[in-house]
Formats: structure tokens, sequence, C-alpha cells
């Protein structure tokens, strides 16, 4: 059954998975991402498998997010199999925080060939697999590789520069990743590799639990300060210039693109 | 020209264009105007206007001609595309008015509406047409059809490089804060 959520006919609709081990940024990159292209009109559905992440995970910024509740590897996974067989039939656009360690999600692309299973109900797998500057950071996106259990053709290595030391050089930090087997074998099969922008002051915001435009706009909670007008700044460049510009490396096939698209009643034949 | 049609001019030039998209979409993107005033206002007869698209060598996606179906639904996404690179240019055209530099906006002048802009994604580009030869593809610019989009990096080595270079703009702009 289509519904207003559907994406629009002809396209492929799309699930965004972010991959990596704790700490990385999987759940800063979704919420942006998921921010950044509703606010270009695009309906997503926001699925929170993310067990461990209490002070801030997507239910903290978005209310309309769907959560798994609290339970085993089984139960998570269980639950993610059911949001993917509703995304099937109704064909929208989705992006999963499975967390980090041993998930469900981990558990079922270890029993099932997910990507392909995807492709041919028609729903374009996009995996991002966020990094630090630690060669243990790879160790997710090199275990896939290894297993081939998860690699779609759409796969994003995302390099988190807020990850690298203040005062450090972010190259000089990330170039050996750029050199590890996993990563140049990643690369031959199309992935793309694309620093994350930094925000110096990223845990204000998401301490906060705000959205990004409302940290800009000096919007605060209720017991909460608003941001400094330095950090408001720092943010409204991030957002406005940065994190734009970050998505626009992605090939248009992989994002969500429902800006565009005239409501359906008005797309009849009649020229306008 | 105006500066506000100079705007749209770049708009539409720098609107990303996917090798996806077939050359009757790319056509019709370029001809939009001269469409809707032809048509003035009255349905699209589409049987006689596929046949026309046939003849001029206008294909879909596969490189097939353009079925009835096809033809509506790529007119639909082609009205879409223009209005939405116009509603970019006059919002583009709108900033520079208000003299404001670099696209940045002091937060406390952000409108509870403002919507982020839309970097357009670059595709990669394909060596030849689908189903042509370098040769056809070219006979295709020749004939004014649209051009090929703004090339992505593909191979591994260019990833890295572009990396690199990502890596080495956010050193830059990370000295500054």
């Amino acid at each position: 059954m289509l519904d207003g959520n559907s994406v629009p006919h002809g396209r492929q609709p799309l699930l965004w998975i972010t991959l990596g081990r704790q700490r990385v940024g999987k759940t800063t990159l979704l919420s942006a991402a998921v921010q950044y292209f509703r606010c270009l009109g695009c309906s997503i559905e926001v699925w929170n498998a993310d067990q461990q992440n209490r002070s801030y995970s997507l239910s903290t910024v978005f209310p309309d997010v769907l959560d798994a509740a609290p339970g085993g590897v089984e139960d998570s996974k269980k639950w993610i199999e059911d949001r993917i067989l509703d995304q099937v039939g109704r064909r929208y656009d989705a992006m999963l925080d499975v967390g980090g360690g041993m998930t469900g999600f981990t558990q079922l692309v270890g029993e099932v060939p997910l990507v392909g299973e995807l492709e041919d109900q028609g729903i374009r797998v996009v995996g991002l697999f966020c990094i630090g500057p630690e060669r243990a950071d790879l160790d997710y996106l090199e275990q896939f590789a290894e297993r081939d259990c998860f690699l779609p053709t759409a796969t994003v290595v995302v390099l988190n520069g807020g990850l690298v030391l203040s005062g450090r050089s972010v190259k000089a930090a990330f170039a050996p990743m750029l050199d590890h087997p996993a990563v140049k074998a990643v690369m031959a099969r199309g992935a793309r590799v694309i620093p994350m922008p930094v925000l110096t002051c990223m845990s204000q915001v998401t301490d906060r639990g705000l959205t990004f435009k409302d940290a800009a706009a000096g919007v605060a909670k209720p017991d909460q300060e608003p941001l400094s007008f330095f950090d408001r700044a720092r943010v409204n460049r991030w957002w406005t210039i940065d994190i734009p510009a970050f998505f626009g490396k992605l090939p248009r096939e992989w994002v969500p693109n429902g800006v565009s698209v005239e409501p359906e009643a008005d797309c009849g034949d009649p020229v306008p | 020209m105006s500066r506000t049609q100079r705007g749209l001019k770049t708009v539409l030039k720098e609107i990303a264009r996917s090798s996806e998209r077939s050359s009757l979409f790319w056509w019709m993107f370029e001809h939009h105007d001269q469409l809707v005033a032809a048509a003035q206002g009255q349905r699209m007869r589409w049987a006689p206007l596929c046949e026309r698209f046939s003849a001029l060598g206008l294909a879909d996606a596969t490189g097939k001609p353009a079925s009835i179906r096809t033809a509506r639904e790529t007119w639909r996404q082609v009205r879409a595309s223009v209005a939405s690179a116009r509603a970019h240019a006059a919002a583009k055209e709108d900033r520079r008015a208000n003299g404001r530099v670099a696209g940045l906006v002091n937060p406390s002048r952000m409108s509870p509406n403002w919507r982020p802009e839309v970097v357009p994604a670059a595709v990669p580009v394909r060596p030849v047409a689908r189903g042509g030869s370098p040769a056809a593809a070219d006979a295709v610019s020749a004939q004014g059809l649209p051009t090929r989009p703004p090339a992505l990096p593909s191979t591994p080595e260019e990833v890295k490089e572009a990396a690199l270079r990502d890596l080495d703009e956010m050193d830059w702009h990370l000295k500054l804060q």
C-alpha cells in the first residue's frame, strides 16, 4: 500500500545504515542526514535500534523516531526485519541507526545476504561506515569486507575529522587509513571516502539534544543555556555551508531527492 | 541580460546532470519554456509527440524510443526540475540582493522557514552514452543537447585524491578557528 511517504515514482527507496564501532559519530551523522534531507522536503522514516546510546540518540532529536524496544540481540534483529518488511511494502526512504558492537543488525547480516535481498526487492542500501583515525576504527569495515556480508555498492567511508585530537592535522591522521587494505578494497568496489566536516562545538549541540538549525538560532530547551554566540556562528557555518557540501559529494542516486518533486496531483498532462 | 536571468542560467547549468537521465529528458529540459508556450495550457498530445521525439533521435533511459507513458512521466520530471532550479535561482538572487556574504546568515536572522541549500550532487561520468559509441555521444552534444555532468571521482585513485584534498581543506579551516 502506498502512502504519503512513498518515494517519487521511478526511484528506488533508500535505506541508509550507519556502521562502525561505538563513539565514532554514527548517530550524529545520521541525525544530520535526517535533519538535512527533511529540510529539503524529503520524507524519511527514522529507525533507532541503538540500545546502548542513552544520552544522545535519534530519539532525543526527532519525536517521530521508531525505537526498538529494549531487549536482546534477537529482539533487535526481529525488530529490524519488521521495519524492512514494512519499507519493502510501502516504498519509502528510511535511515537506521544500528548502534555499535554486536547488534541485531550484525546478527542479521551474518544470516542473510541483506544487500542482495533488498536489491531484489528494489531497495537501494547505502552503507555509511564511520571511522576515526584509530586503526581499530576499521575493524567493522575489515570484517564486513573479508566476510563479504554487508558491502553495498553504495558504500561511503566517512572520515570523522571531529575524532582527531585538537591541534593534530586531520590529513596526517587519516592519510594512513586510506592506504589500509580494507579501505582500498572497498574503494575498488566503488565506495566513496568522504571526510565529515568538523564542528568543534558538536558536544554543545548534542548534549542539549537540539537540532542544528535550532542550535544556530540560539534556541534552548527549558533549564538549558543557549549556545554562546561564538558557537552559534560555528554551528551556522557548519550547517549552512559544510554539511550541504558534504552531502553534495554523494552520488545523486544514493541520496533522498524528494525536494524537486511536485505533488502528484499537480503533475498531470496539462502543461502549466 | 539581468542578474536574475544570468543567475537562473548559471543555476540551470549547475544542476547535476545525471547520466542516468535520458536524452529526451535533457531535450525537454532545454526546451521547457518553448514547450510550455507551444502547448498554451492544453493537454500534450503524446502519441504524435512520441513519433517526433523518435524521429529526432530522442530516447528514453534505456536508449529506446519513448512510450507515451514514459514521455508523460519524463515531462513531469522536467517540470519539477525546472521549477526547483528556478526557486533555487530566486533564493540565490535574494541572498545576493540582501548583501549576505558567502551564503552565511546571522543565526539571529534565520527565518523559521529556512531550509539549507541543495548542493547538486554530481555523478560519475560514464565514458560512453548508454547503447552508443563515443562518437554518438559527441554527436548528441553537437546537436545542442545537454553536455555531461560534473564528474565525481570514480576510480579508487581519484577517490583517494579527492579525500586527501578534502582533508587538506579541513586542516586549513581548522587552523582558522
